[in-house]
């Protein structure tokens, strides 16, 4: 299914007008953002513009179309396949994953069921839907520093948000998984916890990852490492964004075991990491044989340096 | 020999006249009991599945009798489209073209037509009470007309045989 097609399949045919403009320019489109009562915004190539009510993208807030509440629930409906109930634990997360891999974050007025745990979410009057991009290819330029002398290295992706390192991720995971001039193919399991990785909808992986991968999708990510390893028994197991003293134990798990493991962390740089409690850790024990920081440059192109275990540079582009 | 004959063609038509309205009111019985079987099937492929209208729709047509099956694989693909019509408008074309030729009447038919209405509840639950309470409408309706039937059915043969009795005697 193409891009435009699964965009267009979220919005009601009375709304469909309202966002043509967005549908022709699926490929540059990041994110749509819905307020009840306020203007939408499309956030296209990282730009911010309104919409007017014919659907023509605009800068000036004056002719920009509101997004009634009404309207905003009935899309939300629609998304929904009009059983809001059956997408319940995914609203009280506050996200849900559509066809397309594209992911809808909510937000209303929270219902509690204790201090710690919320049971429901009523009056959601803000929407946020962030379309899904894979960049076939961008791990190409990488891909020769994941191995050494044929083997496969743990790998830890540090960047900060909105850099690009699930992208990456995902696209070390395809070609790992489908095998490479570096490596032969891998059975890989990837833990899911936020399905951002993989984009899954109704338990099918909509990013591509790979012929040998398998997805734990919505998993808490120490349980679901340790789920793969028991069930799939996986050669690499893959994870976004680790942080938990339990991710750090289990990971350490893994790797002696002898499964590799690919994971991202927030940081921004190799300094930063070092001041981490978990990453201090990681780093003291050679855990990881490579670490790649992303940096999104001045000009918006994005640096990535690689580092061995030993800390020293051995690529940077 | 041709008056005789003529007067039991009459009181043939007759009873049968009576016969096919007592037919119609027990196949309109055996409609409510599909639909509020229907919304039963309904009620718990959302309770234990928790599954989205569209498949509920898919598993249910697995489940029932023609012209309901037709209907609610029609609703499935025609949602699997995706092509921008809303749900509640697809279950009232839908329905409203199953039901059409149905010997039912208009309560019942708006009972079961306005479910798609009724959608959009934020909890299982809340949409499963508004089942429920569509469902225990259509009882009401069927305990109304089953007691009612034993004794109609009696008026009607009876309506039947005297208003034969009575052509024949006034044409004969």
């Amino acid at each position: 299914m193409g891009q435009e097609t699964s965009i267009l399949q979220l919005f009601p045919d009375t709304y469909r007008a309202l966002f043509k403009e967005v549908i022709k320019h699926a490929e540059q489109i990041n994110e749509i953002r819905m307020r009840a009562e306020k203007p939408i915004i499309v956030v296209r190539k990282g730009q911010e513009f309104f919409l007017t009510k014919s659907g023509a993208f605009t800068r000036e807030i004056d002719v920009a179309e509101k997004m009634g509440q009404r309207a905003l629930e009935t899309i939300l409906n629609h998304i929904c396949n009009y059983s809001i109930y059956a997408y319940e634990d995914e609203i009280k997360q506050g996200f849900l994953t559509v066809e397309g891999g594209h992911r809808i974050g909510v937000a209303g007025q929270a219902v509690m069921r204790t201090e710690k745990e919320i049971k429901n979410m009523k009056y959601i009057r803000f929407l946020n839907i962030r379309i899904s991009h894979q960049i076939i290819g961008a791990a190409d330029l990488i891909l020769p520093y994941l191995y050494e002398k044929g083997k496969l290295c743990n790998v830890l992706l540090i960047s900060m948000p909105g850099v690009g390192k699930t992208t990456l991720l995902r696209d070390m995971v395809r070609q790992i998984s489908d095998g490479n001039r570096y490596g032969k193919g891998m059975t890989v399991g990837v833990v899911d916890e936020r399905s951002e990785i993989a984009g899954c909808f109704q338990g099918i992986a909509q990013n591509d990852l790979g012929i040998r991968t398998d997805v734990l999708d919505a998993c808490p990510k120490a349980l679901g490492m340790m789920m793969l390893l028991r069930s799939m028994s996986p050669n690499v197991i893959a994870v976004d964004e680790i942080g938990g003293k339990q991710d750090e134990e289990m990971i350490r798990q893994l790797t002696r075991c002898g499964v590799y493991v690919i994971a991202t962390i927030h940081g921004s740089g190799m300094e930063d990491l070092e001041n981490n409690a978990i990453g201090k850790e990681l780093i003291k024990e050679e855990i990881f044989d490579r670490y790649i920081v992303l940096e999104k440059e001045k000009n918006g192109n994005i640096k990535r340096t690689i580092y061995n275990k030993e800390l020293f540079k051995c690529f940077v582009c | 020999m041709f008056r005789l004959l003529a007067g039991i063609l009459i009181l043939y038509g007759s009873i049968g006249f009576s016969f096919k309205l007592c037919q119609e009111m027990r196949n309109r019985i055996r409609h409510i009991e599909q639909m509020k079987e229907i919304f039963r099937l309904f009620q718990s492929e959302i309770s234990y599945s928790r599954a989205a209208l569209p498949e509920t729709c898919f598993s249910v047509s697995k489940r029932v009798a023609e012209p309901y099956k037709t209907a609610m694989e029609a609703i499935y693909e025609e949602t699997m489209k995706k092509s921008g019509a809303q749900f509640p408008a697809i279950w009232k074309e839908k329905m409203e073209l199953c039901l059409k030729e149905m010997p039912i009447q208009k309560r019942e038919q708006d009972i079961f037509i306005e479910f798609g209405n009724q959608l959009g509840f934020m909890d299982w639950k809340m949409q499963n009470a508004m089942l429920e309470k569509n469902r225990e409408q259509l009882d009401e309706l069927y305990i109304q007309l089953k007691n009612a039937m034993a004794n109609k059915e009696k008026v009607i043969t009876s309506m039947g045989v005297l208003g034969g009795l009575m052509l024949v005697i006034i044409l004969v």
